[in-house]
């Protein structure tokens, strides 16, 4: 007789590592010197487990290969780059703090000539060496996110001036961060001006318009919805009973219907597949963190 | 415009190191950082003044718990990093071994329809390897480097193959790894673009295509 304990097997397991967090986390909670989780306490209490450093840094990660690659600008995380741009204020000082306590001890290790100085400076240098790196490898990642909005806002200023008044599906301050929102009025303000200075004024009034999508070519340009991109389905993050979207195939495989308008055909995504897509048929998915774009 | 034209539309082979540098790898530590009880115990105010590894990226609790000849799981760059200095050798992933890569490669021969099962990363964790950690792998670095080089030229001749099926709705690509398909993107992206206009002009011209 078999009795199936796997359940009973995973109870305990869930208590023993609920345990061990709280010690690590407790822990980690000392040698933050300054304080510097960067975690606004009454966030911390909604969501106890998912918000950490290195949780963080993957969701930033996911978001930075969606919005390299996704033809539209994605909604700007707000609280995510809130948290982020914190932790690297806060790492900057640590930093700072940890390499001056460094020319003190060395003059003190000095003194106890104990052991071979140049071994054990080095072994005192490496956490900072990585901490160092490990700071430049999260600006990077922040540097060049910013720097591809940036390149999207430019070439969709105009589809976004027009944002506000017809699509009032999503308010453009939740689509933009507050400096971009700035970057996009002042940097399309002057665009504007130059291009009405140097050739507009000259044109008779009816053709003076940049944003005309009246004309033989369309002036806006929009994103190229239907463009394809290359996706990896990883599936919902936990549980995967809870995607009502999710169905089971003949092979038994889990996958999200999807179905493609312009040539009605239908297709199935299944959960750990490669996919070349258009990006309208997966947007849905892209936003909802079921699929990711590689 | 901010981002390089380069960029614009794929990622450099950099950055797909630097993903590809993220993830996890087993390391043999060969010094200890784990403070010890003893050592607390005595003097209070010793463990506070040691530098203790605060990362931002990555998880920080296993480098400050690393016991000299204990395996560990540190990310990549750590690993990488630590063995420049001589302060640990990495140990090799499962699949990083003639026998596997023997495995994958007759499976890959066998079943001309599909690739096998590697990692995504399998490519640059293999370069990576070859060129900073060379001599902490089990198998001689040539045979290794000539089994990676068999396996790539045998799933290039695939994705060769797989080319004549490009068409303007959908093409499943399982078990292709990360720096594959990033040099497969331009391509294949801009003829399915342009196949799906094609198709839309003429689907505009005749509706009941």
């Amino acid at each position: 007789m078999n009795i199936d304990i796997d359940d009973i097997l995973a109870d305990l397991d869930r208590d023993t590592t609920a345990v061990d967090s709280s010690l690590i986390t407790q822990g980690h909670n000392d040698t933050t010197v300054l304080g510097s989780d960067g975690i606004p306490l009454n966030k911390q209490r909604v969501v106890p487990a998912a918000i950490s450093p290195v949780s963080d840094f993957q969701t930033l990660m996911r978001f930075w290969r969606n919005e390299r690659m996704s033809p539209e600008l994605l909604p700007y995380p707000h609280l995510l780059m809130e948290r982020t741009l914190r932790r690297i204020q806060d790492q900057l000082e640590h930093i700072e703090c940890v390499s001056m306590g460094y020319l003190e001890e060395q003059s003190g290790s000095a003194e106890n000539t104990s052991e071979s100085v140049g071994s054990t400076a080095l072994l005192n240098k490496l956490p900072l060496l990585c901490m160092e790196a490990d700071l430049e490898r999260l600006k990077f990642v922040v540097r060049s996110l910013l720097r591809c909005r940036l390149a999207k806002i430019d070439k969709y200023s105009l589809y976004l001036r027009q944002f506000d008044s017809e699509h009032g599906v999503v308010p453009i301050s939740e689509l933009l961060s507050r400096q971009e929102l700035e970057y996009h009025e002042r940097h399309s303000a002057m665009l504007l001006k130059l291009l009405n200075n140097s050739i507009l004024r000259h044109m008779p009034p009816e053709a003076q318009a940049v944003d005309d999508n009246d004309g033989s070519v369309k002036m806006v340009d929009e994103p190229e919805w239907d463009r394809f991109v290359f996706v990896y389905v990883n599936g919902p993050d936990t549980k995967q009973g809870v995607d009502p979207r999710l169905q089971v195939n003949e092979l038994g495989q889990q996958f999200y219907p999807v179905s493609i308008q312009e040539l009605h055909e239908e297709a199935e995504l299944a959960l750990g597949g490669i996919y070349v897509m258009r990006y309208n048929v997966v947007r849905e998915l892209v936003l909802d963190d079921m699929v990711q774009l590689i | 415009m901010s981002l390089p034209w380069k960029l614009r539309e794929t990622f450099s082979p950099e950055e797909i190191q630097f993903m590809v540098e993220n993830e996890p790898i087993k390391i043999f530590p060969r010094f200890t950082t784990k403070p010890s009880v003893r050592g607390a115990a005595r003097g209070g105010s010793a463990p506070s003044a040691q530098p203790r590894w605060k990362l931002l990226t990555a998880n920080d609790t296993p480098l400050n718990n690393l016991v000299a000849i204990q395996t560990t799981q540190v990310a990549l760059w750590i690993a990488l990093l630590l063995k420049q200095q001589g302060k640990c050798s990495i140990v090799a992933p499962e699949w990083l071994r003639l026998a596997q890569l023997q495995k994958h490669i007759d499976y890959e021969l066998k079943n001309t329809e599909r690739f096998s099962d590697l990692p995504w990363n399998w490519l640059v964790v293999a370069q990576l390897l070859f060129s900073k950690a060379a001599d902490d792998l089990h198998d001689p670095v040539h045979l290794l480097r000539g089994k990676v080089q068999d396996l790539r030229e045998i799933r290039l001749g695939k994705i060769g193959q797989g080319l004549k099926h490009l068409n303007e709705s959908h093409l499943q690509l399982d078990n292709l790894s990360l720096l594959e398909i990033n040099e497969l993107r331009p391509f294949v992206l801009g003829v399915m673009n342009k196949l799906k206009q094609v198709h839309g002009s003429v689907s505009e011209d005749q509706p009941d295509e």
